[in-house]
């Protein structure tokens, strides 16, 4: 197996959120070819999981399943063998020959040899996990629990929760299915699929930040990459094992599209805030200027109840809770009634989840918006720390560290 | 040592290879053929081998890459079509190989044996052939075994008639029938058209539920869970009663393939999955977790047959039997439906390779 380079992964992946500001300049005068090679590298091995921080790709699959492990010891083979396909599946090269005594060891959907550095795995836990059956009581994350329930919910339980998130994502979907396949094909006694969702992130129309199913650009205003200790990675009081890891929301929000495409396009923009064509903010003229509120204290430019107002109001007071967001556009079919069952995968990462993603849901309470959207699945969980080398697995702290406490 | 016709394709190769200048060439593929089998694996160190083979005679055939004192077979490419080349990936530790050659209407050719010398560890897992009189064994073991249990489904299928008058009795009396039909499971294919008529769905036919080519068991079980009139859920059983009768006749001449054994082995639990675990197959007695009970006592049934023919060439045959073992457990509890999915669908994985294994490979 190629050895993993975690600088490698870094230089990588520059682009709107991840690599612009954590790759050093140094790293960037490279030729195009060496450009070429790093841009494809294996990206597995490191403090932290690929998938968070790092430039959203283009294909995403989030599929959350229950343990069905009978006891610790098959919880392991489980986080043992969910690693060192991860590993297999993002490293690359040709596909292992299994011989005549079993069928084929892949699908062979990506050809004789999968694709290196084109996948990133990222694997979530779910507060179920954490109850009596595998003796993790004692070390669950801080603030982890089942997701909240808030007013403007419609949440069908069959797409809630889970014990353990995979998210997968690929510049292309026939990379995310041949993941989704291997894990699955490996893991069949030990865990089981709940719910799974698929989502895209459509290209710049015409430029700036992908636009969501209601037409609005989203994803503009992402906290920059230097501030990821300060609100992605764990912070002070979260148990040892879980340093380097993130909190993990996944809200699957239908909008009702047809509701939308009757609304005027005025009032569509005062609800976002933004300019629908440009993506900049109802006081200024480029999607990337920042809103401007001290100026519009009673909301005559940005109305107070406008959404992006809500979210983030640009106060000192909220700047801490700013969230890491990585949203992807879902298309399922259609309704009983005849209407298009579209929205948006909206997830984001963050140090804390009251401080960040509740204090923020909490403000967006009510907003005009939610006649158009209904959040009707997903759930809360705890990205692991990454795996640091070729002998470290998901979550092997937090079996040590439970191990000692039994 | 190494053999000579190696030797001698080495030397006739240089004059090729000079014509050419200095340019590196891919290496010339492996022949299969009768005159020349084996000749250009040139290769000798041990690891990965990625190995170009082409059908050089004018047959086609096939190539087995063996180990000539144990006779294991480490790769098998069937069919190789004349003049056509294929690649074939396998590991090998050091030690002798060699290629053996099966063209069509041709007795068996072995090329020379090659030593292999290196340090890598691990081979490809090899297999070593079933013969087919071991499979006809098998198989003949299997027919006995369904043979004997057909009287008794003929007996039960008469009781159920006999309590007809009785909703609660019925009911009772087909999933007892049912249940001894799908112990057999082995031996769908074996069954022909009969097991359409026996245990068939009404997927395919026009009318759905109400076609009236849709019989059996499962028709009947739409009836009795449906309030059918007692008259017409008679029709139906007096036809299940002659169609099990004809499976009795007809399996005591029938003569089942040999290969369909291996086959079963995982089949009977893909069906399992497929339609049982899915709800596919219920027309109302919601009793797929009795059959599927059923459908590993079959599977049990062919695993002992089979047992002595697949240890050697299947390490993972004693977890395979505990999960067989747990899953049973698992429907009587009963565990969740998440549970017995995972149970079912790893069983299923566990025993792919069963079919690999047991495949009937030429050998002479």
């Amino acid at each position: 197996m190629r050895e993993v380079n975690r600088r490698g992964f870094l230089t990588g992946t520059a682009g709107a959120l991840g690599g612009a500001a954590l790759a050093s300049a140094a790293s960037r005068t490279i030729n195009a070819d060496a450009a070429v090679a790093t841009a494809s590298a294996p990206r597995f091995h490191g403090p932290h999981q690929a998938g968070i921080v790092d430039e959203r790709q283009n294909n995403a699959a989030f599929v959350s399943f229950d343990v069905v492990a009978r006891d610790r010891n098959e919880l392991v083979e489980l986080l043992r063998t969910l690693t060192a396909r991860a590993r297999v599946l993002t490293t690359g090269g040709p596909v292992a020959a299994l011989g005549i005594a079993a069928p084929a060891g892949d699908p062979g959907t990506l050809g004789p040899s999968v694709p290196a550095g084109r996948l990133a795995v990222t694997i979530g836990l779910g507060a179920s996990l954490f109850d009596d059956r595998y003796d993790l009581e004692a070390a669950k994350p801080r603030r982890l629990r089942p997701m909240d329930t808030f007013p403007d919910d419609d949440l069908d339980p069959a797409r809630c929760h889970g014990d353990v998130l995979v998210q997968l994502t690929a510049p292309q979907q026939d990379t995310v299915l041949h993941a989704l396949r291997d894990l699955t094909r490996h893991t069949r006694g030990l865990m089981q699929p709940r719910w799974r969702i698929d989502g895209v992130v459509p290209p710049p129309r015409p430029s700036g930040a992908s636009r969501n199913n209601l037409g609005f650009k989203d994803g503009i205003a992402n906290p920059p990459p230097a501030l990821a200790d300060q609100l992605v990675w764990t912070g002070p009081g979260e148990p040892s094992w879980a340093r380097g890891g993130s909190y993990q929301v996944v809200r699957v929000i239908r909008m009702l599209i047809e509701f939308w495409d009757r609304v005027t396009l005025g009032e569509q923009e005062r609800m976002i805030g933004r300019h629908r064509d440009t993506g900049a903010p109802l006081s200024g003229n480029r999607e990337t200027d920042a809103p401007n509120y001290t100026n519009d204290p009673n909301g005559a430019t940005i109305p107070l109840d406008a959404h992006i107002r809500l979210a983030n109001p640009r106060t000192a007071q909220a700047d801490s809770s700013r969230i890491l967001r990585r949203g992807y556009n879902y298309d399922l079919g259609i309704d009983s009634n005849g209407n298009l069952d579209t929205g948006l995968i909206f997830t984001c990462f963050q140090q804390d989840l009251d401080r960040q993603f509740v204090a923020v849901q909490n403000r967006l309470a009510g907003e005009p918006l939610v006649d158009y959207i209904s959040p009707v699945g997903g759930g809360y969980f705890f990205a692991v720390p990454g795996v640091r080398n070729g002998a470290d697995w998901y979550g092997r702290a937090l079996i040590d560290e439970t191990a000692s406490q039994r | 040592m190494r053999a000579v016709p190696l030797t001698v394709t080495a030397l006739l190769a240089v004059p090729l290879l000079a014509a050419c200048g200095s340019a590196a060439r891919p290496a010339e593929p492996v022949s299969v053929s009768v005159s020349s089998c084996g000749a250009h694996w040139a290769d000798t160190t041990a690891g990965a081998q990625h190995v170009r083979i082409r059908d050089t005679d004018s047959r086609p055939g096939e190539a087995q890459l063996i180990d000539p004192s144990s006779q294991a077979v480490y790769a098998d490419v069937e069919p190789l079509g004349p003049g056509t080349t294929t690649d074939v990936d396998v590991s090998l530790s050091a030690g002798r190989y060699a290629w053996r050659c099966l063209m069509e209407d041709e007795p068996a050719v072995t090329g020379p044996t090659v030593t292999l010398t290196g340090t890598a560890k691990g081979s490809t897992p090899a297999v070593v052939p079933v013969t087919q009189a071991d499979l006809i064994t098998a198989t003949q073991a299997y027919e006995h075994y369904v043979t004997g249990q057909l009287p008794r489904l003929v007996t039960l299928v008469g009781r159920l008639r006999n309590a007809l008058d009785d909703p609660g009795a019925a009911r009772i009396a087909w999933l007892t029938a049912h249940v001894e039909y799908e112990r057999l499971g082995a031996a769908y294919d074996a069954f022909g058209p009969l097991d359409a008529a026996i245990n068939g769905l009404p997927a395919g036919l026009p009318g759905g539920v109400t076609d009236p080519n849709w019989t059996g068991f499962h028709r009947i079980e739409y009836s009795l869970w449906h309030g059918a009139p007692t008259a017409l859920v008679r029709i139906e059983v007096e036809q299940l009663g002659k169609d099990v009768r004809r499976l009795e006749q007809h399996f005591a001449h029938a003569q089942l393939d040999p290969l369909q054994i291996g086959i079963r082995a995982h089949e009977i639990t893909e069906n399992a999955l497929q339609f049982e675990l899915t709800g596919k197959t219920d027309f109302g007695s919601n009793s797929q977790r009795q059959t599927v009970l059923a459908n590993l006592q079959g599977t049990q049934t062919v695993l002992g047959i089979i047992h002595t023919l697949i240890a050697p060439g299947y390490p993972g045959l004693g977890r395979t039997e505990q999960l067989l073992h747990q899953s049973e457990l698992d429907l009587r509890q009963p565990a969740t439906h998440e549970r017995i999915d995972a149970d079912i669908s790893e069983l299923c994985e566990r025993l792919a390779p069963i079919a690999s294994i047991l495949e009937p490979r030429k050998t002479r």
